[in-house]
């Protein structure tokens, strides 16, 4: 009998002394997690500095270094750049067929949204807890603004959430461009009481591009006119410091896997032609003068050397000095392409956002489009052509307005505006200039319809409040 | 640093070896007393039996059996001794014995044998140590006796097609690479549906590992498994769903693996020694390349060298470089019309190669009631069939155990491994061997690199140098404590430290060939560095409640804590090649990044097993977990459990014929899978930008996480019955298992408005798997001459997700094709084919361009029919990604007592894979016949140009003869110069032959996508298992 009492004194005693850690437990549970901040801890003051960081970060991502990046992959709706890319599903985007599935969709509108979001919640949290007119908000709000108008120039619709919710209405281009509007206003207002006159420029040329895709022109020139310094500039900015600051177009066209080429719509040359030395003239599109093939072993990829939209750009040309062309240089470019005079993209490479070329340029648009002012258009032609190594014209009408618009390419190649130049003139009825016809790639087939790009699937999934389109295979829009 | 524990495991075997000394020396008691001495046979052949435990009942001695079926426990105390002899696959026997001092008792005992073994001992999914009479729930322990020496070379092949239940899936063909392994099929989307490991009760980090990130590149995981030495597994225990795995709580929904390593003896000693050498090839078929000609590519000589000229290409064969294609390997079709052909991985010796292997053991055992010991120590080098692939592991193990007193015992286990592995670019990667044969145009094109290949020929691709050097040690302290008869404790504490350093180094090369920074030189570490710990008690008080009823009252208390700590370390632009550590002024430009997760669960368990009769076992449970990966908002999980087992051959009613032994089963239970630490919380992380020509540091968002987030809750039963008939001749084992996993883990896409572009867990789903497990051993054949054993075993599996939960009505993936579904209704990651238009007569509908089409539309539900996918969707539903059937069968014929034959077949079926290489040769290189061959309907070339899908995914049944062998053991005279009391001679085969349906590239098992929780099953050309020779010498002595 003892024995069974001891049993069960055992028996409960051990019970006992297991259900008592219970009570002591949770400090077992308590982990670190030292690489990573919570939410709650983003209204700390000491954060807020890297927080505005976090935005100027995601534009540089999204600009250049994303798989769905404006400059690169974002950009192959366009006549531009041909792809040398073997992920399909990439590669057809360059044939203008999309599908909200695959491809750069999800990353480019990841990669926008989080620019506008952060852009909008870190500008909520400077007013709150530092001062209304803290001088940071004049970059986050810019930013913000310019990630509308960059979802107004790229994505078919858009949906937008606030700190709490996703949202739950689709917009349309033009309500996107709307919503920009106030976000540079913001910013002008907080950088000219803090005396930073760049944001101040940078937020003008901005709403100049807003108005422009409006159709709203007095605007546009009214704003477009703000920006009088030719030496205003604003850069996107990259460093050769570590990967994750990298301009990452630098990979794009470096290594035995390089994936982007020169057009034939844009070449200055016959397309497959190797040894396009006499016909490069134009400083502003230069490019190797052999193709090679890159990453599919399938295009035939001329390597851009920088434009005007990069900090690298040296103004000379490879065809020599001529009769046809006596401002031609005849430079030779370093087989590397790293070393000058010409240069391909580096990895501190900076890319423009806006500049007074850019003010001038929707200036003179809007300006054609408003009529009456085809003197002061053709003097800005000519100033152009001029920088390309093209004699002066005179043209007068829809003559005029086509070679603006060529000029406008020129100046602006593979800067990340040239989708947004396709959409506005054919949304406007001015003229559709996507490429058509064949691909170069006789393999792929023909061209598709597509000119912008849809909400990704994953904002449908992850979105309780939007639906899907009844058929994703059809464009919802110009 | 990683390699800071070489000195202690010097001094760890340096101490074993002292103790080794010790332990040999003959107790003083063993010289004086009287003797117990017998033989001990198999009943129906009468050949002596080997290793068989003989116990000394109430004395604590004990001893085993030599190979010649002898034992003998000297020094006893005169008097009477009850002997129970043991053997795995015999019933137990006991017998008298009466000793008088000086004398000897002779003992001659038979064991019957016995395929279910209801006296053995299970140590896993129990509170401690349980007969296996008493569970209620089906265990598993693959009888590796029966695997000759030298046929496996890892835990993964003693795993495969061995366990009813157990699906094991060889990714890869690589050495070094690691297995997908599901139990009872996938109950989990999106938190871990593997099985959880334990080695000797400490908790084991085996999920296969990523070496990393690499720019173009597709690298396997390596296993973790393959740090333990085959030879040192004693046992292993496998406990396949929420109805056994109660006990391990918030981690075991998916099955509890146990690895039980070998322990020493209480009486002599025995050591065993082998060398082995071993030969791999690839015997799959290599998918030939072939090219058409047209006019067009002959008359255009820059990108089409081969046609304009076949006489002037200059291509690698096995005799060295040829100038001129063969007429043999050209099929013309007129003038200006022809086909060349190609097989670059057969003809270029710098592609593949026979990849030799050699491996060397040593290990002892031995000790005496108070200490006994195992020792092992292991070297295998093995090459695999690329020239970048090979594996080395150098190991050892020691196990101790020390029994001052009959109530106390003490167990300390130590194992030490390094690995040195060497992987390949494989698979999809961009610069690797395989994608670029596979897609090679035949030496038709201009090839950048070598004829005949996409990209990087051999020569390029074997450059890469990926390596992983790493240490894994494993220290295990087990206790047990009876104070009194009545009273069981039993206390387990442990550490498992996983060292590893990824390096990943690229020589400076001015032809930039492997990218633009990679040329300048570069360096990459990677240490991670996983701890696991252990803390584990259970205690158990029995009691008599009646003289008929039994009770054992058992509780406990697990502590699970894993940190996982990695740094890496980036350089590029190199000095010089020889400066390859990461240091200012060796590098133009560094960087470090740091990753730190820990993870922390608790649990409780309260178990009450009534035992009525000795036959009847009725027990119950309830486990409480808490886990440091719950949302905030929840806080303790319980998890109860209920079984029955009933030996039914114990009742005195019971006159079944032939029908020695039966027990029946059920069992039902609830066990949980944790979701990842920290995925609950919604975080931002550091990351970097540019301002002012300055670097910035930002914070940008990471995970948007889930407050409310818990583990997903498995809820099984499953009944069966263990039977032995015809005195042992005949063993089944069968179960019937239904399972179904409530608050599935279900993985949704943020929002990207929302700033998140990731994914979040959320607990919505419900996925039910059942099927039925059957295993059974018999022994046809069995008398003095000769012997035949087999065991079959086979498992079906019905798996189906049944609800999403409303969050959303699908989600779609799979590499390159995007066919598989997650979909209501239908198994996890099933495959939906997409086919082109046809009309009613099931010809394709051209456009207007006279081009097939390709209906994509069903990404979504048909918006005629948004429940069902019928209408006007053009998508239909092709069948599961996992297999629903497979089996096993193993037979062992021995002749005369010396010579073993082996083999072993392996089967699954009922599933599909997608042959993604197959589609892209297609319609990307245009360089299967199917498309180049000028004489092929347009039309249809057309359809396999495209992007249809239904061609592509293919039924993946195979049978393959997995394991064959044949062992002579050397007659005892043989072995008398080298002193060994046996000696065998073993040569062996794998992967020798393979049958299937399956038209892809050569093995249906593999898989691109190697992350072991992954449902994506792709072949995008992966490696197939190659067929490996091997030879094995083993000397016992």
């Amino acid at each position: 009998m003892r024995m069974h009492s001891i049993a069960r004194l055992t028996r409960w005693s051990c019970l006992a002394w297991l259900l008592g850690p219970l009570v002591g437990c949770n400090d077992i549970l308590k982990v670190n997690n030292p690489q990573q901040v919570g939410v709650d801890q983003l209204n700390n003051s000491a954060l807020l500095t890297a927080e505005v960081n976090g935005v100027i970060s995601e534009l540089e991502n999204i600009y250049t270094r994303r798989n769905g990046a404006l400059l690169w992959s974002a950009n192959f709706l366009t006549d531009e750049q041909v792809t040398g890319i073997n992920w399909e599903d990439f590669a057809r985007v360059n044939q203008r067929i999309v599908n909200y599935t695959e491809g750069p969709v999800f990353s480019l509108w990841s990669g926008l949204s989080r620019v506008v979001r952060l852009g909008e919640d870190v500008t909520a949290r400077l007013e709150t807890l530092a001062d209304p007119n803290d001088k940071r908000i004049a970059t986050t709000a810019v930013l913000a603004a310019y990630g509308y108008v960059f979802i107004g120039e790229s994505m078919c619709q858009a949906v937008f959430a606030t700190a709490q919710n996703p949202g739950n209405t689709i917009l349309s281009p033009p309500e996107v461009f709307q919503q920009a509007i106030p976000w540079f206003q913001r910013a002008i207002q907080v950088a000219t009481a803090t005396g930073q006159t760049n944001i101040v420029k940078l937020a003008h040329v901005g709403l100049a591009r807003t108005y422009l895709n409006l159709g709203d022109f007095a605007n546009t020139i009214a704003e477009a006119s703000q920006v009088t310094d030719p030496a205003f500039k604003y850069w996107v900015e990259y460093a050769a410091v570590q990967d994750s600051q990298f301009d990452g177009l630098f990979d794009r066209t470096h290594g035995a896997n390089h994936t982007m080429g020169v057009s034939p719509f844009f070449l200055q040359g016959t397309f497959g032609t190797q040894d396009l030395v006499a016909t490069q003239t134009d400083p502003r599109i230069q490019h190797t003068t052999r193709w090679t093939f890159g990453h599919n072993g399938l295009t035939k990829l001329y390597k851009p050397y920088q434009g005007l939209r990069f900090s690298g750009y040296s103004g000379q040309t490879i065809a020599p000095a001529s009769a046809s062309c006596p401002g031609c240089t005849g430079a030779t470019p370093d087989p590397t392409g790293d070393r000058g005079p010409l240069l391909l993209y580096q990895k501190d490479t900076r890319v423009l956002l806006a500049d007074y070329l850019e003010a001038q340029h929707d200036l003179y648009e809007a300006m054609m489009r408003q009529g009456g002012n085809d003197a002061a258009v053709n003097q800005f032609v000519n100033d152009r052509r001029a920088v390309g190594n093209e004699p002066a014209v005179t043209l007068t009408g829809p003559a005029l307005f086509d070679e603006l618009r060529v000029q406008r390419s020129r100046d602006f190649y593979q800067g990340g505006l040239r989708l947004g130049d396709l959409r506005r003139w054919k949304r406007d009825g001015v003229g559709d200039f996507f490429p058509t016809g064949n691909h170069v790639n006789q393999e792929w087939g023909v061209y598709g319809i597509w000119t912008c790009f849809p909400l990704p699937l994953e904002e449908y999934q992850g979105n309780p409040n939007i639906q899907p389109p009844a058929n994703p295979l059809i464009p919802p829009g110009i | 640093m990683p390699f800071s524990f070489t000195g202690r495991a010097w001094g760890a075997m340096g101490a074993s070896t002292l103790l080794f000394i010790l332990a040999t020396a003959p107790p003083l008691e063993a010289q004086v007393g009287g003797t117990i001495r017998g033989t001990i046979t198999e009943e129906s052949t009468q050949r002596p039996l080997a290793s068989v435990r003989v116990v000394l009942i109430g004395v604590g001695r004990e001893t085993r059996t030599g190979e010649d079926g002898r034992f003998e426990v000297p020094g006893l105390p005169d008097g009477e001794y009850t002997v129970r002899a043991t053997l795995i696959g015999y019933t137990s026997r006991t017998a008298r014995a009466t000793v008088t001092a000086g004398e000897v008792a002779d003992l001659a005992i038979a064991l019957l044998r016995a395929p279910i073994q209801l006296e053995a001992l299970i140590v896993t999914g129990t509170a401690g140590t349980t007969e296996k009479r008493e569970i209620g729930n089906a265990i598993s322990s693959p009888d590796l006796s029966k695997v000759p020496a030298g046929t496996t070379q890892n835990v993964q092949e003693q795993l495969q097609s061995r366990v009813p239940g157990l699906t094991l899936m060889q990714n890869s063909g690589l050495v070094g690479t690691g297995s997908n392994v599901q139990i009872r099929g996938a109950g989990s989307l999106n938190a871990n549906y593997g099985p959880v490991y334990y080695v000797d009760g400490i908790r084991f980090e085996a999920q296969p590992v990523s070496t990393g990130g690499v720019t173009n590149a597709t690298v396997q995981y390596s296993s973790p498994l393959d740090f333990i030495d085959p030879d040192d597994v004693e046992k292993i225990e496998v406990i396949k769903g929420p109805a056994a795995s109660t006990l391990y709580g918030a981690d075991a929904a998916g099955g509890v693996i146990q690895i039980i390593t070998k322990k020493g003896t209480r009486e002599g000693s025995q050591w065993t020694a082998s060398v082995g050498y071993s030969s791999s090839e690839w015997t799959a078929g290599i998918p030939i390349n072939y090219y058409q000609c047209n006019a067009a590519r002959i008359r255009n000589p820059g990108t089409y060298p081969g046609c304009a000229n076949p006489g002037a290409i200059t291509w690698m064969s096995q005799d060295g470089p040829v100038t001129g294609i063969p007429e043999s390997d050209i099929t013309r079709f007129g003038d200006s019309l022809f086909v060349i052909k190609d097989n670059p991985l057969a003809r270029d010796p710098h592609a593949l190669r026979a990849g030799p292997g050699a491996e060397a053991r040593l290990s002892g055992r031995g000790g005496n009631p108070t200490f006994n010991y195992f020792l092992s120590f292991n070297q295998l080098n093995e090459d695999g069939i690329f020239f970048n692939n090979y594996q080395n592991r150098t190991g050892g193990r020691a196990n101790f155990e020390v029994t001052p007193t009959a109530k106390l015992n003490i167990g300390l286990n130590l194992s030490y491994t390094r690995v040195h592995e060497r992987l390949p670019l494989s698979d999809n990667a961009s610069n690797g061997l395989l994608r670029n044969a596979f897609r090679g145009k035949a030496r038709a094109t201009a090839d950048r690199w070598d004829a005949g290949y996409f990209g990087f020929g051999p020569d390029q691709s074997n450059e890469f140098d990926l390596q992983s050097f790493e240490e894994r040690t494993t220290l295990g302290l087990t206790a047990n404590f009876n104070p009194f008869p009545w009273l069981e404790n039993r206390l387990i504490l442990g550490m498992d430290k996983y060292d590893r350093r990824d390096q990943t180094f690229f020589r400076i090369d001015s032809t930039f060939k492997w990218g633009a920074t990679e040329g300048t030189g570069e360096m990459t570490q990677r240490l991670p560095v996983t701890h696991t710990w252990t803390a584990d008690y259970s205690g158990s008080v029995r009691a008599r409640l009646s003289q008929t009823l039994g009770s054992r009252t058992s509780a406990g208390v697990q502590v699970n804590s894993r940190q996982f700590h990695r740094y890496t370390g980036f350089g590029s632009g190199m000095v010089t090649n020889n400066l390859t550590t990461l240091q200012p002024g060796s590098f133009t430009q560094l960087q470090v990044d740091e990753q730190l997760i820990e993870q922390t669960s608790l649990g409780m368990y309260l178990q009450e097993q009534l035992a009525w009769r000795e036959r009847l076992y009725a027990t119950a449970a309830l486990r409480i977990d808490d886990n440091s990966a719950f949302g905030s908002e929840f806080h303790t999980v319980k998890y109860p459990k209920f079984s029955l087992s009933y030996v039914l051959s114990d009742e005195a009613f019971f006159h079944v014929p032939h029908v020695d032994e039966l027990k029946l089963r059920f069992a039902w239970g609830e066990a949980g899978n944790a979701p990842a630490p920290f995925t609950a919380d919604r975080t931002f992380a550091p990351a970097t930008g540019t301002a002012g020509d300055a670097t910035i540091n930002a914070l940008t968002p990471k995970s948007y996480g889930n407050p409310d987030l818990k583990p997903e809750r498995g809820r099984e039963y499953e009944a069966g019955f263990d039977a032995s008939l015809f005195r042992g001749a005949l063993g089944i084992e069968f179960t019937y298992y239904n399972k179904r996993t409530v608050d599935a883990l279900m993985e949704v896409p943020d929002a990207p408005s929302t700033s998140f572009d990731s994914t979040h867990l959320i607990n919505v789903g419900e996925i039910a798997n059942r099927g039925l497990e059957l295993l059974v051993t018999a022994s046809p054949v069995r008398n003095s001459k000769v012997s035949w054993d087999l065991a079959l075993t086979a498992a079906t599996h019905h798996n189906e997700l049944v609800s999403f939960g409303g969050s959303v009505n699908q989600l779609q993936f799979g590499a390159f094709t995007n066919s598989q579904r997650h979909r209501e209704g239908y198994p996890l990651g099933g495959f939906w084919a997409v086919d082109v238009i046809r009309d009613a007569s099931g010809q394709p509908v051209l456009d207007a361009n006279g081009r097939v089409q390709v209906d994509l539309t069903c990404s979504w539900p048909d918006p005629v029919d948004p429940n069902g996918y019928g209408g006007s969707c053009h998508e239909k539903y092709v069948g599961p990604s996992s297999p629903t059937r497979e089996f096993g069968l193993s037979n062992t014929v021995t002749l005369f007592g010396n010579l073993r034959l082996f083999a072993n077949l392996d089967y699954k079926g009922g599933h599909y894979l997608v042959c993604a290489i197959c589609s892209i040769r297609n319609r990307i290189n245009t360089n299967t016949w199917e498309v180049a061959n000028p004489q092929a309907d347009p039309i249809q070339v057309q359809v396999w140009g495209s992007q249809q899908t239904v061609t592509h995914i293919m039924p993946a049944d195979f049978l393959k003869l997995r394991e064959v062998a044949v062992s002579y053991i050397v007659p005892p005279s043989w072995g008398g110069p080298f002193r060994a009391s046996r000696w065998s001679i073993t040569l062996s085969g794998r992967n020798l032959w393979l049958a299937t349906r399956y038209k892809g590239t050569g093995d249906p098992e593999v898989s691109f996508n190697s992350n072991p929780n992954t449902f994506d099953r792709t072949d995008y050309a992966s490696v197939p298992q190659p067929r490996r020779l091997s030879a094995t010498i083993t000397v016992l002595f």
